[in-house]
C-alpha cells in the first residue's frame, strides 16, 4: 500500500508540473468570458447558460486532462526509462499501475476541484444577485470527477497496449460513444415504426450496456434548475459513483492482466 | 502473476460486468428524469444539426437549450412566430426542466401571436395547454406551472373554470415533501419519503404559493359558482399567509399584502353571498341583440345592445341603492368557419398540426350606456402565406355572447345584480342554458352551469368579401 | 567485508569515492548462499521490428554465470544485446527460450528485488523532485520511512558528492550529476547484486573518473556487479571477468588477465642489418618488422617457438638483442578482433542498429 502511495504521489507531483496547467489557464479564460458574455440575456437565461456552460467547460477540460494524462501515464515512464528503476525495485507491476492511475486521478481531482471552486466563486461574485455560494455546483463537479475517473481508467487500460497516438483517438471515441447513452439506449430499443432489425437492436443494446456510459454522469440539470426536484437524486448519484468505481476496477484489472505480461 | 491468479482476475472482470449491466438498467429510466425521453431522441437528432446533437450529448444539453431559448426570444421580437413553436419543442426536449421555457412559451402561445389589432391567434391555445401539461409532467413540483395552466383555463381565453379548479387543486396538493427539502428520515424504516408534518397545520405543508395558487383557486371556485368553496379557500389562504409570515420572514411583505387581499376578499365574498341570494331577483331582461356591419371586404363593425342600465339600481341588504351606470360588461364575439370544432388538445410535436386555412377570430367589446360597437379590420391579416384569417370556407358562424361568470366580462358590481352564474339576468330571445361556452376547450360532455346570453349569425364568404356597407343580423 | 561505518564520507567529488568504503554496506542480506549470483542458460530473445515487421534476434542463445562478489564486464557495441540481457535478468522482459536466475531465483521475484539494483543508461528521474526527494522516493519503494529513510538519503547524497546540490530540482542537473543520482538510487537498498548499464557513457572526464572510483569501491565491498559498457578501459581496470557480446552472441568470455594474455612479444635489436635474407627470414617467422632509427623493432607471437625463431634469426645475423618485451593486449584489441570476427561470420559490414531493444 505504501508503495502505491509513493508512486501515486510521485506521479501527482510530476503531472501537476506538466503542461496541464495550460488547460487550466484556458478554462479560467473561458470562465471569465462566460461570466460577462451573457449579461445581456434575461437573468434566468443568463444563469442557466452560465451554469450549463460552466459545468460543461469543467467537464470538457477535465476530459482533456484525463485523456492526455491517462494515455501518457505508462508510456512516459517507459520512454523516459523511469519504469526500469521502479520495476527493478520491490514494486509489483500491479502496484505500479495502480499507483500511476491514482496519481493521475489525484491530478485530475485537484484540477477540476480548482476549476469548480473558481466557478463557484465566479458565480457568487458576478452572477448570483444575492452572491450566494452555490455549493451544489461542487456536487456536479463531484459527478464530473467520477466520470473522469472512468475516462482515466479507460485511457490507462488502452495505454498498456496501444501507443499514445492511437490511444488518444480510441479513448475519445469510446468517450463520445459512451456519452450518447440516450442514443444508444434508444437505438437498442424498439423503433417507432418497428423497422429496426433485431441484430441492430442487439448491437446497440450491447454497446449501451457494455461500453462505459459516460452519459450517466451528466447530472448538471438539477444544479442548473435548482427548483426542479429529481426523485431519489442521492440514490442516483450513489449508484453512478458505484458504477464508476466498479467500471474503473474492470478497466484496471484488464490493464493489470495485460501489463503483467507486457515487456517494458 | 501466477496463472491461477490470472484466471481468477479474468473471471472477476467478467463477473463485475454483471453489476455494471444491472446498474445501467436501473440508471436508464432514472436518467430520463433530466434527459429527453427515448422516443424524443430520434426527433431531436432530426431537428438539430449533428454538431449540436454531439455537443448536447457531451454534457452541454442545457447550455444548447439555453442558447436556443435566447434565440427564440429574438424570433419573438422579430415577429417570426412560426419559428417559435419548433424551437420551444426542441428546447423542452433537450432540457425538460427549464421551467421558464414552458411558462414563457405557453404565454406566447396564449397571448402573443396576434393579428395587427392585437387579437390573439386562438389556434395555438390547445398547444399551450399541451405544453404546460407536459411541463407539469416533467416538473411535478413546480406549482407555478399548474397555476399558469389553470390561469389559461380561467382567464378570458377559455372560461373553463372546472379545468382551472382542477389544476389549482393539483397545485395545492403538491407538498413540500415532494420537493427536495427538507427530508425527514423515519427512524424505524430509514425511509426518507415520510411527510414532514407541520406542527401548526397538523399535516404536510403545501408547496404552492398562497397568492398565486391559493387566491387563483378561490377566484376560480367563485367563478364556477362554488361560493362556499371559495369562502373556505379564502380562509385557507389567510391561514397560509399567517403561517408564512411567521415562518418565512424574507417573504413577509409579500404575504402581508396577500393576507390583506385575502381578508378583504373573504369579507366581500361572505357579504356578497348574503345579498346576491336576494338582490338578484327578479332577473333583469337584458333585451340583448347583436349584429355585424361589413364596412369593406373583411372589415367589420361588431355592434349590439344589452340593457345593463337596468342593473344600475337595485336593493342591497334591503335598501335601494344606486351605483350609477353599470359599464364594463363585455360582449364576446367569435367568427369562425362554420362547423369547425376546436380540438381540445393538440399534441405538441415538432411539426405542429395546426389547423391551417381555418379562420378564427375572437374579441370582445365593452358595453357603454347599453350599447357596444367595435371595429375589426381582418383584411390586414388575410393575405400572404399562411395568414391568420384566410377566409377559405364558404360559410361562417358568428357568435356573440355574454358569460356572467367571466371576471373579464362581468365586473363584481355587475355581478351583484346578475348573480354568480347569471341568476339575475334573462333575455327573451337569447338566453342560453346549454352550458357550452364558445371557444372554451371543453370536452364533449363538459357543460358549464351558467346562464349565457348567446346569439349566432351565419355569414357566407360573399358576405365577408363583398364591398359596400351591409348589416347582418 | 569492510565495515567502517564510522568513517564519514567527505564532501566533494574526489572525496566521495574514498569516503564510501564501508559506509553503504550497513547490512547486506546474506540469505543466498549459492555460488552464482547470476545464471544465464541458453537465453534467447527476439523482437519484432514495428516498421518492417521482421523478427530480430537480440540475444541469441547465450549462457554465462557470474559468481557472488564478482565484477563482470558485459561488453559489446551498441545493439549487441546487452540491455536486453539485463532487462531479462530484471524481469522487465521475458525470455523466448532459456532461463535466467538472479540469486538463485526467477527474475522479477520481489524478494530478489530487495537485494538487487539497476542503473539504466542515461536514467531519467522525476524532474520536479530534488536529488534528495528522488532518493527518498526510491527509498520509500523499499518501505523505508521516517528518520531511517532520511539518514539513508543523506548518506547516499553525500556518498555520490551531491550534498551541496541535494535540494535543487533535477531540472537543473548536468548529465554527470544525474548519473550520481542514479548511482545513489541504486545503492538505496544496500544491494548484493548491481546491474549498471553504461554507467560512464556521455560523462565528462571528471565525472567519469569519479564514477569509475565508485565502482572500484563497490568492488572492494564484495558486491556482485554486472557492468555493461563499451568503455573498455574502465572494464579492464575493474572487472574480474568480461564477456564480449556481438550481434546477440557471446564471442569471448574469460578472465581479463587471460584475455589480455596470449599476446605478442616485441623484440628490439641493434646493429641489425635488414638484408634480403634476414628480411625473408623475418617474413616467415615475425608479424611485423620496423626500422626505427638504428634499431629494429620486431613483433611476433608470444609463444616460445615463435619467440625463439625470431631470436635465432637475430643471433644468426650477429646483431645485439636490446630487449624482449611481451606486449599485453588491450581489451580494445580483443574487442575489435572479436567484432571483426563477428562481422566476417555475419558476412556483412558492422551494423549497429540491427538488434532492437538495447
Amino acid at each position: 500500500m505504501s508503495t502505491i502511495w509513493t508512486l501515486a504521489s510521485g506521479t501527482f507531483g510530476e503531472a501537476m508540473r506538466r503542461k496541464i496547467l495550460n488547460v487550466f489557464l484556458f478554462v479560467a479564460i473561458a470562465m471569465i468570458v462566460l461570466f460577462f458574455a451573457f449579461a445581456s440575456f434575461s437573468p434566468t437565461s443568463d444563469m442557466i447558460i452560465t451554469m450549463a456552460t460552466g459545468l460543461g467547460i469543467i467537464s470538457m477540460a477535465g476530459v482533456f486532462i484525463s485523456v492526455i494524462l491517462g494515455i501518457n501515464l505508462i508510456p512516459n515512464e517507459i520512454d523516459k526509462r523511469t519504469i526500469y528503476t521502479i520495476l527493478s525495485k520491490p514494486v509489483k507491476r500491479h502496484e505500479f499501475l495502480i499507483g500511476k492511475f491514482l496519481g493521475g486521478l489525484a491530478t485530475v481531482f485537484v484540477n477540476i476541484l480548482l476549476m469548480g471552486v473558481l466557478f463557484v466563486i465566479g458565480v457568487a461574485l458576478f452572477k448570483d444577485p444575492h452572491h450566494h455560494i452555490r455549493l451544489d455546483i461542487l456536487e456536479g463537479v463531484l459527478m464530473i470527477f467520477f466520470q473522469l475517473m472512468l475516462v482515466n481508467a479507460l485511457a490507462v487500460m488502452f495505454s498498456v497496449f496501444t501507443s499514445p497516438f492511437v490511444n488518444f483517438f480510441l479513448t475519445f471515441a469510446v468517450y463520445i460513444m459512451g456519452s450518447m447513452s440516450s442514443i444508444t439506449e434508444a437505438l437498442g430499443g424498439e423503433s417507432a415504426n418497428g423497422k429496426r432489425s433485431a441484430v441492430i437492436q442487439g448491437i446497440f443494446k450491447a454497446i449501451h450496456f457494455l461500453v462505459p456510459n459516460f452519459g450517466n454522469f451528466n447530472v448538471q440539470n438539477p444544479i442548473i434548475h435548482p427548483d426542479v426536484v429529481i426523485q431519489n437524486m442521492a440514490k442516483y448519484i450513489a449508484t453512478n459513483i458505484l458504477y464508476a468505481i466498479i467500471y474503473s476496477l474492470i478497466m484496471l484489472l484488464i490493464a493489470i492482466l495485460v501489463f503483467d505480461r507486457r515487456e517494458v | 502473476m501466477k496463472p491461477n491468479a490470472r484466471l481468477i482476475a479474468i473471471f472477476v472482470v467478467i463477473l463485475l460486468y454483471v453489476p455494471i449491466v444491472l446498474m445501467q438498467a436501473w440508471i436508464d429510466p432514472r436518467r430520463h428524469e433530466f434527459e429527453p425521453k427515448n422516443d424524443q431522441i430520434g426527433t431531436i437528432g432530426k431537428a438539430l444539426p449533428i454538431e449540436f446533437t454531439l455537443v448536447a450529448a457531451a454534457g452541454f444539453r442545457e447550455a444548447i437549450a439555453g442558447l436556443l431559448w435566447v434565440r427564440t426570444d429574438k424570433f419573438f421580437h422579430e415577429g417570426n412566430y412560426d419559428a417559435i413553436v419548433p424551437m420551444v419543442r426542441i428546447i423542452t426536449w433537450l432540457d425538460p426542466h427549464n421551467v421558464d421555457v414552458y411558462q414563457t412559451g405557453a404565454w406566447h402561445l396564449d397571448y402573443n401571436f396576434t393579428d395587427n389589432e392585437q387579437r390573439s391567434d386562438r389556434r395555438y391555445l390547445p398547444l399551450s395547454v399541451a405544453l404546460l401539461e407536459e411541463g407539469i409532467q416533467a416538473n411535478p413540483t413546480i406549482t407555478k406551472l399548474y397555476a399558469d395552466l389553470a390561469f389559461t383555463h380561467y382567464f378570458r381565453k377559455m372560461c373553463n373554470y372546472e379545468r382551472a379548479i382542477y389544476w389549482y387543486r393539483k397545485a395545492q396538493d403538491v407538498k413540500e415533501t415532494d420537493s427536495k427539502q427538507p427530508y425527514s428520515t423515519d427512524p424505524d424504516t430509514g425511509k426518507r419519503d415520510q411527510y414532514v408534518i407541520d406542527p401548526i397545520l397538523g399535516k404536510p405543508r403545501p408547496l404552492a404559493d398562497p397568492t398565486i395558487v391559493g387566491h387563483g383557486l378561490a377566484h376560480a371556485l367563485q367563478a364556477n359558482g362554488d361560493i362556499d368553496g371559495a369562502i373556505v379557500q379564502w380562509q385557507h389562504c389567510i391561514d397560509e399567509h399567517k403561517r408564512l409570515i411567521i415562518e418565512s420572514p424574507e417573504t413577509k411583505y409579500q404575504d402581508e399584502s396577500g393576507l390583506r387581499v385575502a381578508e378583504r376578499n373573504l369579507f366581500e365574498t361572505i357579504e356578497r353571498k348574503k345579498f346576491r341570494t336576494v338582490d338578484t331577483q327578479p332577473p333583469i331582461n337584458l333585451d340583448f341583440d347583436a349584429w355585424v356591419v361589413r364596412t369593406a371586404p373583411r372589415q367589420f363593425r361588431f355592434e349590439g345592445r344589452a340593457n345593463f342600465i337596468g342593473a344600475t339600481a337595485f336593493k342591497l341588504e334591503g335598501h335601494q341603492v344606486t351605483w350609477g351606470p353599470v359599464d364594463g360588461a363585455r360582449i364576446a364575439y367569435r367568427l369562425e368557419d362554420d362547423g369547425y370544432q376546436q380540438p381540445k388538445e393538440l399534441p405538441f410535436e415538432l411539426n405542429v398540426a395546426l389547423p391551417k386555412n381555418v379562420t378564427i377570430m375572437q374579441d370582445s367589446a365593452s358595453v357603454t350606456h347599453g350599447k357596444f360597437s367595435r371595429r375589426a379590420n381582418l383584411d390586414q391579416d388575410s393575405h400572404g402565406d399562411n395568414p391568420m384569417y384566410p377566409f377559405k370556407a364558404e360559410r361562417y358562424k358568428l357568435t356573440f355572447w355574454f358569460d356572467p361568470r367571466d371576471p373579464a366580462s362581468s365586473p363584481p358590481n355587475l355581478g351583484d345584480r346578475i348573480g354568480w352564474l347569471g341568476e339575475g339576468l334573462t333575455d327573451s330571445k337569447y338566453l342560453d342554458l346549454s352550458g357550452k361556452v364558445p371557444g372554451s376547450l371543453q370536452g364533449p360532455d363538459e357543460k358549464a352551469n351558467v346562464r349565457l346570453i348567446k346569439k349566432v349569425i351565419y355569414l357566407t364568404r360573399d358576405d365577408i368579401m363583398g364591398t359596400g356597407e351591409k348589416k347582418f343580423e | 567485508m569492510a565495515n567502517n561505518a564510522t568513517q564519514q564520507p567527505d564532501q566533494g567529488d574526489a572525496g566521495a569515492a574514498a569516503g564510501m568504503t564501508g559506509a553503504i554496506s550497513s547490512g547486506t542480506n546474506d540469505s543466498f548462499s549459492g555460488e552464482y549470483a547470476i545464471e544465464i542458460v541458453n537465453l534467447v530473445k527476439r523482437f519484432r521490428n514495428l516498421i518492417t515487421r521482421e523478427w530480430v534476434t537480440a540475444v541469441n542463445d547465450i549462457s554465462l554465470e557470474v559468481k557472488q562478489g564478482e565484477i563482470f564486464g558485459f561488453l559489446g557495441p551498441n545493439g549487441a544485446g546487452k540491455t536486453t540481457t539485463i532487462k531479462a535478468l530484471l524481469g522487465l522482459i521475458f525470455p523466448d527460450a532459456g532461463t535466467v536466475k538472479v540469486l538463485g531465483r526467477a527474475p522479477g521475484d520481489n524478494d530478489v528485488k530487495y537485494q538487487i539494483s539497476y542503473l539504466p543508461e542515461s536514467p531519467y528521474f522525476y524532474e520536479h523532485m530534488s536529488a534528495k526527494e528522488v532518493i527518498s522516493f526510491y527509498a520509500s519503494l523499499f518501505g523505508m520511512t521516517g528518520a531511517d529513510r532520511e539518514k539513508r538519503v543523506d548518506y547516499l547524497i553525500d556518498l555520490v558528492g551531491l550534498k551541496s546540490a541535494g535540494n535543487k530540482p533535477l531540472r537543473a542537473f548536468s548529465k554527470g550529476m544525474l548519473q550520481r543520482v542514479g548511482i545513489a538510487q541504486s545503492l538505496v537498498n544496500d544491494p548484493k547484486v548491481l546491474f549498471f548499464d553504461e554507467p560512464t557513457s556521455g560523462l565528462d572526464p571528471i565525472a567519469h573518473r569519479d564514477i569509475r572510483d565508485l565502482i572500484l569501491h563497490l568492488k572492494n565491498e564484495g558486491r556482485t556487479l554486472f557492468l555493461s559498457s563499451h568503455q573498455l578501459s574502465d572494464v579492464e581496470e575493474v572487472c574480474d571477468r568480461v564477456s564480449i557480446l556481438y550481434r546477440g552472441k557471446i564471442r569471448k568470455i574469460g578472465r581479463v588477465d587471460d584475455l589480455i594474455a596470449g599476446g605478442k612479444v616485441e623484440i628490439i635489436a641493434d646493429n641489425l642489418k635488414l638484408d634480403e635474407k634476414t628480411t625473408a627470414a623475418f617474413k616467415a617467422k615475425a608479424d611485423e618488422v620496423e626500422q626505427i632509427g638504428s634499431r629494429v623493432h620486431i613483433t611476433g607471437g608470444a609463444d616460445n617457438a615463435s619467440k625463439q625463431a625470431i631470436l635465432d634469426i637475430i643471433r644468426a645475423a650477429k646483431a645485439d638483442i636490446v630487449s624482449v618485451t611481451p606486449t599485453r593486449r588491450t581489451l580494445e584489441d580483443i574487442f575489435i578482433e572479436t567484432v571483426r570476427g563477428g562481422e566476417e561470420e555475419a558476412g556483412e559490414a558492422l551494423h549497429l542498429d540491427a538488434a532492437a531493444g538495447s
